[in-house]
């Protein structure tokens, strides 16, 4: 029986999968295949190629430390999810919205992901990775597991309208989180029998100033909506509360990193009855 | 025919106005209906047809309106003189041409492109004081309730509140207060009112107006954007429509688009016409 884990998207929040993977390990639980989304992607593919927390970690420092990580800081003027691309493309002037495919290059996250995962391949995963993402010309989700590992991963981590999409082929890929920010059923069709999915919940707020942020709010009760139908197919589901992380600062990887630690501690006994039931 | 149907009916934009010929078509077949789900324009146009409003006349009204407000409705007819392209992309999608209003009028501050000062006339008009009581087929609206984040039905009260909430698009005009909700159309979560159905709906009918899938090759951020949000509400509704006992898509609506408000009579008819051949090739209970 394949224990499947599977990563979801969320910004910098999703640092805490790091603390939810070592709680996991030491409980001895041993995950066989991995899947995520976005930041669940990084984190889930850094995991396949390692297998170790510690190293994770001390990648992560090392991407703070050596790129501009305010680049990343698309929250920074935002508390909440919904509303964060509304900002920024609030401040984007008329005609950069309507005559550019994106606000940034993808410059930045070239760097951070070439330290995180060099030039290794998915081949090289230690166990079976895959990223999720979108495809643009299908409007249909795609699972990639081919290929090097930073070119995957950032075509599941590059948000639509932030980053340009990516090319493959025939596909225009953007972020996974468009249709799958949960990826449980593409876990399913990897092989995995017994799914672990992880959640990162925020708390949006209802509040809008103007029409754009109603589109924005809209658009958050659709992802959520097929979030729900996704987990549903779990078989074990944790979420981990970061309403009250700052997601404004990619530099508070160490509290995200702790608060899904101490989360998923937290669940664990729940969890191997679970598994013990589900004859793992 | 013995047993009566529930309808559920729903379109993005004016399309919705085609639900015209769609009740037209069922009635003329003789298929009962038991009750309508509507979202969108098309839960006026079932609520006038409950009241017993005369289908040619009330596309005869809708028609005259959108010609005589066409301008400060939409604004469209400024595009004519831009690049054709452009104007298809605000005329092909009900997303872009909300957010290119939004973004690039100098509309950051707004709730929304339009005030309810020119269509609230029409809804007077239509509706005055009648309540949901007055209606000789029941009508659940489905509308999405801001401050609770959930699709919320409405079937007692003013027709003139709901029908308002069914209509307003997020963006487009601004939420309705009713009660202690502040609704907004939920056509721009879903097209179609599936969350209405219970079980002791069956069997129910679904009527989808498709329109073409907006992606392809997009050439701006705004466009992304918009390819994104249409994705979410295609796969929404496709995953909602196994609710559904039988489902007619009239494939031939594929070539109106949300905005098309002068060929609304052209609408109807080819709903019509769409409709009476599916209700021939289909046996409804």
């Amino acid at each position: 029986m394949k224990v499947g884990l599977c990563l979801g998207g969320g910004g910098s929040r999703g640092y805490a999968h790091i603390g939810a993977i070592r709680a996991l390990t030491e409980a001895g639980i041993k995950i066989d295949i991995v899947n995520g989304t976005s930041i669940g992607a990084i984190v889930g593919g850094m995991y396949a190629l390692y297998q170790d927390v510690d190293e994770m970690t001390a990648l992560v420092k090392d991407v703070i430390d050596s790129v501009n990580v305010n680049h990343f800081n698309l929250f920074r003027h935002s508390s909440d999810g919904p509303s964060f691309l509304q900002n920024w493309l609030t401040e984007a002037v008329c005609d950069v919205a309507s005559l550019r495919k994106s606000l940034q290059s993808h410059k930045n996250n070239l760097k951070a992901l070439a330290i995180l995962f060099r030039e290794y391949r998915f081949k090289d995963t230690k166990i079976p990775f895959s990223a999720v993402s979108t495809d643009l010309v299908a409007g249909k989700t795609v699972i990639i597991k081919r290929g090097k590992l930073s070119d995957g991963i950032l075509a599941s981590a590059c948000l639509p309208g932030i980053f340009p999409p990516m090319k493959r082929g025939r596909k225009l890929l953007v972020d996974g989180f468009v249709l799958a920010n949960i990826p449980v059923p593409e876990l399913r069709r990897q092989g995995a029998d017994f799914i672990i999915s992880v959640e990162l919940v925020e708390s949006p707020s209802a509040d809008y100033k103007n029409g754009i942020d109603l589109l924005y709010y809209v658009e958050f009760l659709k992802q959520k909506q097929l979030e729900r139908w996704a987990i549903a197919e779990s078989d074990f589901h944790f979420k981990i509360n970061m309403s009250e992380y700052d997601s404004s600062h990619f530099e508070n990887y160490l509290v995200a990193i702790e608060q899904g630690y101490k989360t998923t501690q937290k669940i664990i006994p729940r969890l191997l009855r679970k598994l013990e039931a589900a004859d793992v | 025919m013995s047993k009566a149907i529930t309808l559920i009916l729903g379109g993005t934009g004016i399309k919705g106005i085609a639900s015209i010929g769609i009740l037209q078509s069922l009635q003329n077949h003789g298929v009962g209906i038991k009750k309508i789900i509507a979202a969108g324009i098309s839960a006026p146009i079932s609520a006038q047809f409950a009241l017993g409003k005369d289908p040619d006349l009330l596309t005869e009204e809708f028609a005259l309106f959108f010609k005589d407000n066409n301008h400060s409705l939409w604004g469209l007819e400024q595009f004519t003189g831009l690049l054709m392209s452009r104007r298809r992309r605000i005329v092909g999608s009900f997303s872009y041409f909300l957010r290119e209003r939004l973004f690039c009028h100098a509309n950051f501050l707004n709730d929304s492109v339009l005030s309810w000062e020119t269509v609230e006339p029409q809804i007077t008009r239509f509706f005055g004081d009648k309540t949901f009581s007055d209606l000789k087929i029941p009508l659940v609206v489905s509308a999405i309730d801001l401050k609770r984040g959930k699709v919320v039905l409405l079937d007692e009260g003013k027709l003139s509140d709901s029908m308002k909430a069914s209509i307003a698009f997020p963006g487009l005009l601004p939420p309705v207060s009713v009660g202690n909700m502040e609704l907004v159309s939920s056509t721009i979560y879903c097209e179609l009112p599936m969350d209405g159905i219970t079980k002791k709906d069956t069997p129910v009918l679904t009527i989808d107006l498709p329109s073409p899938f907006s992606g392809g090759n997009p050439q701006s951020l705004l466009e992304i954007v918009s390819i994104v949000d249409d994705i979410r509400s295609r796969t929404i509704k496709e995953k909602l429509l196994i609710k559904t006992d039988y489902l007619f898509r009239l494939e031939g609506m594929k070539k109106f688009r949300w905005g098309d408000y002068h060929q609304i009579p052209e609408m109807v008819t080819l709903a019509r016409n769409e409709t009476d051949k599916l209700l021939k090739t289909t046996t409804l209970p």
